[in-house]
Parts: C-alpha cells; structure tokens; sequence
C-alpha cells in the first residue's frame, strides 16, 4: 500500500462514495439500510427508496427484478441478501430502474466488517457493455444464418433439378411413346391431359428449384442470372428491368456472386413492393478493382434517416449483413417522392480464400 | 376455340361491370395454343394501367392461378385484412390495379378449369359475401363457352 495518511485514505473514500458513478449500498446485519450514495438513490424509484430507507422488510425486492444464474437469466432463487455470508465478487443483477425500465448491472456483494457483519452492494451499468455484445452476437448469428441458408437452397435446388425434375421428364417421355402406340378417343384425349398436368409439374419443379437458387448463377455467373431473373419477374409482375452490364460473362468467386445476385434481386424485390413503379434501372460494372451493382428506381421513394419499413425491414438489414461478408458498401439514397438509389461496391481482392465453391 | 370467338367477352364483362357497378373486371384464360399452360388476364375493363398484358401467370400463382388450380371462388372483402396482406404483391392484378375488396369464380371446360372471372372493387368492404353471391347468381351457370359450378365441398 501506499502512504496516503488515514485522513486522505478516508477522503478520497468518501469522495469516491459520492461522486463515484457506481451505485453503492451499505446494509446493516438485519439487512436494512445503512447508507445509498447519490448513484444508487438515482436509480431507484423515490418511493421504493423510501421504504427502503425505513428498513420495510424485502424493500429492495421492490426494485430487484433477479440476478443471473446458470439456470436462469433473472432469477430469485438463492437470492445474494437472504445468503449473507458470501462475498460474490461479480454478479450479473437486474434492477427496475426510475425512468429506465429493467437495466442490468453488473453487481458484487461483499462483507466488509465481519463483526458488524456489515455489507456493501455496488453495481455498476452495464447497459452499454450489454448492447455491444448483443450486436456483435447478432451480426454474428446473422451471418451464419445467412451462409446455412444459401447453402441449404443450393442443396434443395439442385436436388429437385437433378432428381425429381429428371424423374418427372421420364415419365413424361414414356406418356409421349403411349400417345403413338394405337390409342384413341377418350384414352388419347386423357393421355393429353395427363402430359399437360404432368409438364406443368415439371414448369412448376423447375421453377422452384430457380427460385430458391438458380443453377445458372453458377454454371453461367451473374450476367445470365440477373437477365433470367428479369425476365421471369416481368412475366410475373410485369415489371420491367432495364439491365446493362459491361461483364462479358467473366466470372467472379462464388461468394462475391451470390452476394451481388442476392442484393439485386432484394433490391429490385423492394422496387417492384414499394417503389410503385414499372421500370427499374439496374447496371452491373467493373471499375478499379470494384465490382459495382446499381439499382435505381424513380419510384415514390422513402426517407433513409426516418425509416419505417413497410414490410419486415429484414430486407434492408440483410443487404446490409450480406455485403459485409464480402468487406464491400453499401451505399442507399432515397427521398420522398425522388425515387431510390442502390449501389453496391465490392472490392475483387485476388488473394482471398475460396469459401464458397460454385463449379461443380 | 370457335365457340370463344363467337362470344364477345369484352361486352360481356363491360356489361357484368355496367350492371353491378364494379370498379374492375377481368378475364384470366389459359393460353391454348401452347403446349405449356399459361395464364394471361385477356379481357379487362376498368383496369388503371396496360401493365397487366405483360403479367403471365403460372399456376397456383396469383389470383388467377389460385382459382385455376384450385378450382374454387376466391373472395377477399378487405384486401389490407388478408393473411398475407405484406404478400400483396404476389397478386399482381390486385396491386396494380389497387384493388382493395374482390372476388373471383373459376369458369369450366370439359370438366377442368379454363379460365378466371375477376371483379373488384378499389374500396375495402365493398364486396360483401352477399353481393359475391349475388354475382354469382347474375353470372349465372353460363358465361361464353364456359360454365360455371361449385365443386363439391368435401
């Protein structure tokens, strides 16, 4: 120890009781109160203080919301003021704050004076620290439910395309072989409607399989994708992309293909949801080591800074999550009534490990 | 389809929309020229824009796909209080033509389903299940070379 003088020691104590930002508690051997520094009386509802200060039995319980055990995020059980000889040097504990609502603290418990068995109980906020971490395990979350997600599509889709449509196309020729093999009136006429049904099926399997991931993002690359893509979304919602691309159907990692696929196709999805619009502008570029994705609209258009998602708001969150696999940007504009502006910038690195391996 | 050509569907749904006051009616038929079945609106009347003659529909999607595939009338009295009312733009028609209350029967062929009549109004709640019913009373058991029916109810 150093020498400050007893006289010091006790003043910089004191000073640190009442400035300090860390709620602290002193409570008595029957467990009522003692003393609160300013921190700790701020925290708590004036009322529930109050009866706190009177020594009202299980006053704190008013305020206490649990603390955090291996079995249980807020639990009373074993509660730290009913087990008073422990000291528990760091606690997880989750206070019903004046204004705030529910805020974790971290919390220790000690005996500083055995033979008044006197206590002390400091907490310290630990909202901010809490938000950090959840973020992180978000984004993380998040990025690993992406990549499951893709992988799983590629899965399912090349399964229906390589088994159940080829399947389907057999049975399909040998009802073709039937048609010429001396039948007529109502078999002929019911062999026709069978190879109807059964080639809608075959429509409708292939097109399943190109929507959950289409076989031709990696066996042609991103141009092809994007054009079948266009072409099936006019057809179906008859809207109209307008898409131009200076590629000449080079190719790029599988990863940094999925990406942009998936972001121009979510992007272009908001268009056609929200925009309010039947064109929609989309150019794919290589400039200076970046592969650039552009997707505009002159739609009704949404405040960026005031952002209230018509619909889940995943979508936004999920290009966003997306493009970072990739260490590209994101860059969104958009105004009232001006129309939406996508880009999307990702640097082609050379070097950079092949996580994702399209060529089969 | 000679029995199609000689039936004037565009004054038949001009007529369904001038008497019972609908805001849009459309006629969705299966193109039969080709092999693959696709499902276009034909015939429309009351529609804000053309963009719907590029919407080719697949079965089981969109209204028109619905009914064709299930076979069964479909009636939404408010567009904003289906299920999959964030879905909208899965039916097309509907969007783009803001309808918010409609309605739409299955028209038969031979036993399979050839086509979709659609109305709509482009306020909520205006087609009640009564006026639906009434509707299908007007259109009555023959429209063109199509009939209409309720498939039994399992």
């Amino acid at each position: 120890m150093t020498t400050a003088s007893e006289e010091q020691l006790s003043n910089l104590l004191k000073k640190l009781y009442q400035h300090s930002l860390e709620a602290i508690f002193f409570f008595d051997s029957d467990g009522k109160l003692i003393s609160a520094n300013a921190a700790a009386q701020q925290i708590i509802e004036p009322d529930v203080y109050r009866k706190i200060v009177e020594g009202e039995a299980k006053a704190m319980c008013l305020t206490c919301r649990g603390y955090m055990s291996e079995d249980e995020q807020m639990t009373c059980v074993s509660c730290f003021m009913a087990n008073r000889t422990e000291n528990i040097s760091s606690f997880q504990l989750y206070l019903e704050t004046k204004g705030k609502g529910i805020v974790p603290y971290s919390a220790s418990f000690q005996q500083i004076d055995p033979e008044q068995k006197t206590v002390v109980l400091m907490l310290r906020d630990l909202t901010r620290q809490w938000r950090t971490q959840t973020t992180l395990n978000e984004r993380l979350r998040v990025k690993q439910v992406i990549k499951a997600q893709e992988d799983e599509r590629k899965r399912i889709s090349r399964e229906l395309h390589d088994s159940v449509a080829q399947e389907v196309l057999s049975s399909l020729v040998d009802l073709r072989i039937l048609k010429y093999m001396n039948i007529e009136g109502d078999v002929l006429e019911k062999v026709r409607q069978t190879e109807g049904a059964l080639m809608r099926l075959l429509d409708e399997i292939r097109h399943l399989s190109v929507e959950l991931r289409p076989a031709t993002l990696d066996d042609l690359g991103l141009e092809a994708a994007f054009r079948t893509h266009f072409k099936w979304l006019e057809k179906n919602y008859g809207l109209s992309v307008h898409f131009t691309s200076n590629l000449d159907a080079k190719r790029y990692e599988g990863e940094i293909e999925t990406v942009v696929y998936r972001i121009g196709q979510e992007a272009v999805l908001n268009a056609l949801k929200y925009a309010e619009v039947e064109d929609v502008f989309v150019t794919l570029a290589e400039e200076g080591g970046c592969l650039q994705l552009n997707v505009q609209d002159e739609g009704i258009g949404f405040d960026v800074n005031e952002f209230l998602p018509k619909g889940t708001g995943l979508g936004l969150f999920g290009m966003r999550e997306r493009i970072e696999l990739v260490e590209g940007e994101l860059n969104i504009s958009s105004n009232q009534g001006q129309g939406t502006d996508i880009q999307a910038r990702i640097p082609l690195k050379k070097e950079r490990k092949a996580s994702e391996n399209h060529h089969r | 389809m000679s029995g199609q050509r000689e039936f004037n569907f565009q004054l038949a749904i001009d007529r369904v929309k001038e008497q019972l006051g609908y805001d849009f009616v459309g006629i969705a038929l299966v193109d039969t020229c080709k092999q693959h079945y696709e499902l276009r609106w034909r015939y429309v009347t009351g529609n804000k824009s053309k963009r719907y003659r590029k919407i080719v529909l697949q079965s089981g999607k969109g209204i028109a796909g619905l009914v064709f595939k299930t076979g069964k009338p479909l009636l939404a009295e408010d567009a904003d209080q289906l299920p999959g009312e964030q879905d909208l733009y899965n039916y097309p028609i509907v969007a783009l033509e803001g309808l918010k209350s409609f309605g739409a029967i299955p028209l038969f062929k031979n036993d399979h389903v050839r086509g979709v009549l659609l109305i709509g109004y482009r306020q909520p709640g205006k087609l009640t299940e009564a006026a639906f019913e009434q509707f299908k009373q007007e259109i009555g058991s023959q429209f063109g070379a199509f009939y209409t029916k309720e498939r039994m109810k399992l």
